[in-house]
């Protein structure tokens, strides 16, 4: 799936184009990862546990915020959050029906928000559990998010390097989830919007298969060469031919936003890619 | 003189020793019911102890009570612990309070002074038995009363606990305490807690404290809605770290309450004492202080509405104005890194001036007082507070400000005003 779209706030223009891709995988029989893509909300869920229950999980996370937000319009940090604790309770309503099973799921996304109308608008990207958000500046592509895992854990804490970490035994054991409490803490980041930005939402399937510097590649790939096939749907192609070994799926936002309040980008070609707002103050003569 | 309902074995079992009440729902069992003499002449902390070695969640329903002087005098004490379904119900400076265990997720304390009588009904539902009084010794009871006659005089423990529901006749804190901005300490969680005397308006010292409000307790009158009372995370800017200040502690930490007026506060627990020693904690007790926690920020607003509590604007010079409800980061494109708990900073986009950094300084309502820190901004920030010389603000130290104080960015300036 791929769309383009435009949104208009009093202190910007941003231009979208998300692409967004979900794919069973080689090996497992259902898919349990879901996503929702539309702005001003993507989202990346993957869902756990037995007996369909881990489908049913993560396509609850978005449906409950597919229900939630108006097309095109920014939202605010403060509804994100109501949109993440109705979905954790929807989620622990599908666990207490099913009585044989426990359902949960991660979540990663990323929304435009604005404090209030007329407020600048911001990204804000919010994780639980081991899906990710990676942005890309068409340079770099760094990870935003840190994953709620026992492995992460113990990366953190210098006893297993981040190569061990990806072969270790207990690696898809998430410390935080969707459905796991009564309440669900979310990690946030707000970045302020403007030039151009490219965030990437992700299973944990399409990371397994794929390392950061063959992501780099392909997405470097599709900015200098335009190929009829989405940037999503690309990277879950090349996660199945690298083995396909759980669900996958990817959301991808290229966005390209011209700020009404900051000046400095209507002085600074749109061809650079990095932005000015963005670099270091000058000290002061 | 004490005096209780005798019941049927197997329900509630009381210890009383020497100003000392000790009732635990236990099944009639020789182990427990040794374990129940054995604890009750214990010093306070070290039965809390015993009572919550097994944890929190598995910790049986109980009333501690600790009682000195003759009752009914002004010189009366009782130091009364709730937890499950026991009701007490004290009778202290002609006001009836009652103490219900059942909706703290804890238990419920107060300490209380001119005490003329004490009930506790443990609700068995066994017929009323004539009245026997007890001096010292065990007994399966429905129900036990403490009036005329008193205790003869306890030995003073120092006491080192409370965890309670918020009631609704929290009185205001006095404001000794200091006004000035609540420490904000990234403490690990073992550490002790600085605990600030808190003096209470009246000598009767009913006093209430929940878990929320005890974090706060240095600033004055600051509602625990006010505070964020969520989890901690772990900070990678520095700023991060003011968005923290609350910490998860243990429960007996938590618990520390201050002592009335003069007095050194209590001795923290002593953490030396084997396994039980109240550091560690099972996720259902994280769970239990978050739901109480919880509890605690819903509280004041709905049982005592605080009297007008003042609320502050930023008034910016190139346009428009920010209300400090939460906290406000400025800048020219500021950003948030990796915070959790649900409190999220208010971004606020500056324009107008190259001098300004991204993340330039950050405002705070700590209790009631405006809190500026400067994000160690490339060109500083400066700050003239009324009627004084402009003072440039240390990098990353917050700075308690005045009403009518000009914060300058470099080019954008910030008045802090009453909403």
């Amino acid at each position: 799936m791929e769309f383009t779209s435009t949104m208009v706030t009093p202190t910007a223009v941003v231009d979208l184009t998300v692409s967004a891709a979900s794919d069973v995988g080689n090996v497992r029989k259902v898919n349990e990862d879901s996503y929702h893509a539309s702005t001003p909300i993507y989202l990346v869920a993957d869902g756990m546990g037995g007996h369909r229950a881990g489908d049913e999980a993560s396509q609850t996370v978005a449906a409950t915020f597919a229900a939630r937000f108006a097309e095109n319009t920014a939202t605010t940090t403060e509804r994100v959050l109501d949109a993440i604790q109705g979905s954790n309770a929807a989620v622990r309503e599908l666990s207490s029906d099913a009585a044989t099973s426990i359902s949960g799921t991660t979540l990663v996304g990323l929304a435009l928000v604005e404090a209030y109308q007329g407020a600048s608008l911001h990204w804000m990207a919010f994780n639980i559990g081991d899906s990710r958000i990676y942005s890309w500046d068409g340079r770099f592509l760094g990870q935003l998010s840190v994953d709620h895992s026992a492995v992460q854990e113990l990366v953190d804490s210098g006893l297993i390097s981040p190569e061990q970490a990806s072969v270790h035994p207990e690696r898809n054991i998430v410390t935080r989830a969707i459905g796991a409490f009564d309440n669900v803490d979310a990690d946030i980041w707000l970045l302020p919007v403007g030039g151009n930005q490219s965030f990437l939402l992700c299973s944990d399937g399409l990371t397994k298969e794929l390392t950061d510097v063959e992501i780099a590649a392909m997405l470097a790939e599709h900015d200098s060469e335009r190929s009829s096939k989405s940037v999503a749907d690309a990277l879950v192609e090349a996660a199945l031919a690298a083995g396909g070994r759980d669900n996958v799926t990817a959301v991808f936002i290229e966005s390209l936003a011209s700020n009404t309040i900051l000046p400095d980008e209507d002085t600074i070609g749109r061809a650079r890619r990095t932005n000015a707002f963005l670099e270091d103050t000058m000290p002061r003569s | 003189m004490l005096r209780y309902h005798s019941a049927p074995s197997g329900h509630w079992l009381v210890a009383a020793a020497d100003g000392r009440l000790l009732a635990v729902r236990t099944p009639d069992d020789e182990a427990t019911v040794e374990r129940a003499w054995a604890s009750v002449g214990l010093p306070l902390q070290e039965v809390l102890d015993e009572l919550t070695s097994t944890g929190l969640s598995s910790t049986p329903p109980f009333v501690l009570v600790e009682y000195s002087g003759e009752f009914p005098t002004a010189t009366a004490t009782a130091h009364c612990i709730v937890r499950g379904d026991a009701r007490a119900t004290v009778v202290a400076n002609g006001e009836t309070i009652e103490l219900d265990g059942s909706s703290a997720t804890t238990w419920t304390e107060r300490r209380l002074g001119g005490v003329q009588s004490l009930d506790i009904a443990f609700g068995t539902g066994s017929p009323a038995s004539a009245t026997l009084p007890l001096a010292s010794g065990l007994a399966w009871v429905d129900r036990v009363t403490l009036a005329e006659g008193g205790a003869s005089l306890a030995v003073p423990v120092p006491v080192a606990a409370a965890v309670s529901k918020p009631a609704a006749s929290t009185p205001p804190v006095a404001a000794q305490a200091t006004p000035a901005p609540t420490p904000v300490v990234a403490a690990p969680q073992h550490v002790a807690p600085p605990v600030t005397p808190i003096v209470a308006p009246h000598s009767s010292e009913v006093e209430d404290a929940t878990i929320a409000e005890f974090t706060v307790s240095s600033s004055r009158e600051a509602p625990a809605a006010e505070v964020p009372v969520e989890s901690p995370a772990v900070p990678d800017f520095g700023y991060d770290s003011l968005f923290e200040e609350t910490m998860v502690r243990s429960i007996e930490d938590a618990a520390v309450r201050p002592e009335e007026e003069g007095e050194e506060h209590a001795p923290a627990v002593d953490a030396s004492k084997g396994d039980h020693d109240g550091m560690t904690m099972m996720s259902s007790d994280f769970a239990a202080l978050r739901a109480e926690r919880k509890k605690g920020k819903r509280a004041p607003a709905a049982a005592a509405p605080r009297s007008a509590e003042p609320s502050y604007v930023l008034e910016i010079s190139s346009g428009g104005s920010e209300p400090l409800s939460s906290m406000v980061l400025v800048g020219r494109a500021p950003s948030v890194s990796k915070v959790s708990g649900g409190q999220i900073p208010r971004l606020v986009t500056l324009t107008g001036s190259e001098d300004i950094s991204r993340n330039h300084a950050q405002f705070s309502v700590e209790g009631d007082t405006v809190v500026v820190t400067d994000l160690h901004s490339r060109n500083g920030t400066t700050i003239i507070l009324p009627g004084r010389s402009p003072q440039l603000l240390r990098a990353g130290e917050p700075t308690s400000v005045l009403v009518g104080t000009v914060v300058d960015l470099g080019g954008v300036t910030l008045t802090v005003k009453e909403a």
